[in-house]
Formats: C-alpha cells, sequence, structure tokens
C-alpha cells in the first residue's frame, strides 16, 4: 500500500528522466578511456564501503580526502572528453529532419556496392556518414565536392593514383559532400597495434562524432565499420548494408 | 499515431544494449530513493 502511495507520477518521471541521464553517460562513456576511470572509480568506493564495514576509520579517511582529490584530478585530465560530452548534448537537432526511407536506401546501396568492389580489389577507402551531428570542421579540412553519391564516383575517388584518394570522404544524404578529409586519429589503448592509421582515423572520428565510419583495409580488402568508437571488422557487403541500414532508421 | 508506433521496433529498442540499459535504471533507482531519503530526513530536521 506504502508502495502504491508512494509510486505517483512525478516519482516514475524524476526515475525516467534519471534514468535517460545515466543511460546516455554511459553511452557516451562505451569505448572511450573514462571506461577504466569508471572502473577505478567503482574500485574506490568498494574499497571505502570494506573500510566503513570493518571499521578503519584512518583508511576511511584518507579515502574520503582522496576522493575531493580525484575530483578535481578528473576535470583536469578528461577536459577535452567533458567538451566533447557537453558539444554532443548541444549538437543534437531536436527537430532533426530525416531522410526518406527509399533516399536512405538508395544511398546505402551505392556505398556497398562501392565498398564491395573496393574490397575485392584491395583498394583502400575510408567514409564516413553523418548522422545528426554536423562534420563541418572535418568537411573544412578536405575538398568540398558535393557530388550526387554514386558507386563509381566512390570507387574512382579512391582509386590508389587519384589525387583524392588521400583521407576520407564525407557523405551526407544522397551526396558525396568532400573528399581527402582529415579524421581525427583515436588514442583508444583498446584499439590493436595491428590497425593503421585509417582504421585509427575511423574510430576517432566515430569517438568524436555519431558519425557511421566505413573502412576497406588495403592490406587486406576486409570491411570495418566504426560507430561510436567501437570498431567492427571483417565485415561483408550484406552486413554492412544491413547495420548501416539498421543504423540509420533507428527509432 | 498508430502509424509512428508500428514502425518503431519495440523489440530492439529494448535489446539494444540492454544491459547497459539495465544498469543505469537500477543505478537510477538506487540514486532516486539515495536522495529522496536525504531530501526527507531533512525536511524532518
Amino acid at each position: 500500500m506504502d508502495l502504491v502511495r508512494l509510486l505517483n507520477w512525478k516519482v516514475i518521471l524524476e526515475i525516467l528522466i534519471l534514468w535517460i541521464v545515466i543511460y546516455r553517460i554511459f553511452l557516451f562513456l562505451k569505448g572511450t578511456k573514462a571506461v577504466y576511470l569508471l572502473r577505478g572509480i567503482i574500485i574506490l568506493v568498494i574499497s571505502l564501503l570494506l573500510f566503513q564495514m570493518f571499521g578503519l576509520p584512518v583508511l576511511t579517511r584518507i579515502l574520503t580526502y582522496l576522493f575531493a582529490f580525484f575530483l578535481i584530478l578528473i576535470v583536469i585530465i578528461f577536459q577535452p572528453e567533458l567538451r566533447e560530452g557537453l558539444t554532443r548534448l548541444g549538437q543534437r537537432h531536436i527537430f532533426h529532419i530525416e531522410l526518406k526511407k527509399e533516399d536512405i536506401e538508395k544511398s546505402l546501396r551505392e556505398i556497398v556496392s562501392g565498398v564491395g568492389v573496393l574490397s575485392r580489389k584491395k583498394i583502400g577507402a575510408l567514409i564516413a556518414i553523418k548522422r545528426e551531428m554536423g562534420l563541418k570542421k572535418f568537411i573544412e579540412s578536405g575538398l568540398i565536392v558535393n557530388a550526387e553519391l554514386s558507386s563509381e564516383l566512390l570507387q574512382n575517388i579512391f582509386y590508389p593514383s587519384a589525387p583524392l584518394h588521400d583521407g576520407g570522404v564525407i557523405v551526407e544524404g544522397t551526396k558525396i559532400v568532400a573528399t581527402s578529409c582529415l579524421f581525427p586519429l583515436s588514442d583508444n589503448p583498446g584499439l590493436g597495434r595491428t590497425l593503421g592509421m585509417r582504421h585509427r582515423a575511423a574510430v576517432g572520428l566515430s569517438e568524436n562524432t555519431d558519425a557511421l565510419v566505413i573502412i576497406v583495409s588495403e592490406e587486406n580488402g576486409f570491411i570495418s565499420l566504426a560507430i561510436n568508437g567501437q570498431l567492427t571488422r571483417n565485415l561483408t557487403p550484406n552486413d554492412l548494408f544491413t547495420i548501416l541500414k539498421g543504423q540509420l532508421t533507428k527509432p | 499515431m498508430l502509424r509512428f508506433l508500428k514502425k518503431i521496433n519495440i523489440k530492439k529498442a529494448i535489446t539494444y544494449n540492454f544491459w547497459l540499459k539495465l544498469i543505469s535504471l537500477i543505478i537510477a533507482i538506487i540514486t532516486w530513493v539515495y536522495v529522496s531519503g536525504e531530501i526527507t530526513e531533512g525536511i524532518r530536521i
């Protein structure tokens, strides 16, 4: 009876908002080096609880002091991540205009077809697909093309002796917006040492933005996809199409 | 409205990042219970 009285709509609303905020924070931290920090904090909290439980006042006091010190340290060490998090929050479009499903599928078919050919020919490629967050900073680092997206154009751009084959391509809707773009390199220690600059750039861009980044390895022709700092490797063109479609038409 | 609801894949919405959602919900409930307890104690004083 007491529980029923407690669960009014305001309580549910408060818990719901808290849930969304915590979930978004976790989603942001997932795949970044801040995860290690989170683990460290959990260990410290558990230690503090154990010290209190066993009645060890000196250690409890030292750990309490350390917590205050850590708070300042976190702000200094993770200043870029905190800035990026706030930028992401501000850049979310509330009234986001979505592309028609047919346009999305048409673009994806062109991309996947192009990527398939590049993969078979073992030609390296780096393609970023813009979602909600703006990629202006990265577009400006390359050459603005604004061309209709097609499989043939993608193949042409990444052809090894073509002048624009270095750097990444940015796709927005049904257009190739820019080529030869520079993407930030990821410094995630979890990435394997065997990964080249192209893969690191793809993961780096996906850590900093919500873009979907496709990579074709020039060593073995493997297709990979980076989303939110996570790299999925060795995909078939069909897998790639399914994942991209799922991501771009997500509820 | 119905068309909008039909477009949402409920199963996928729940199962996508399921553990992260569950942990977040548990932490949200614990936080709410703790803070509301603190507030109630404060009011009593």
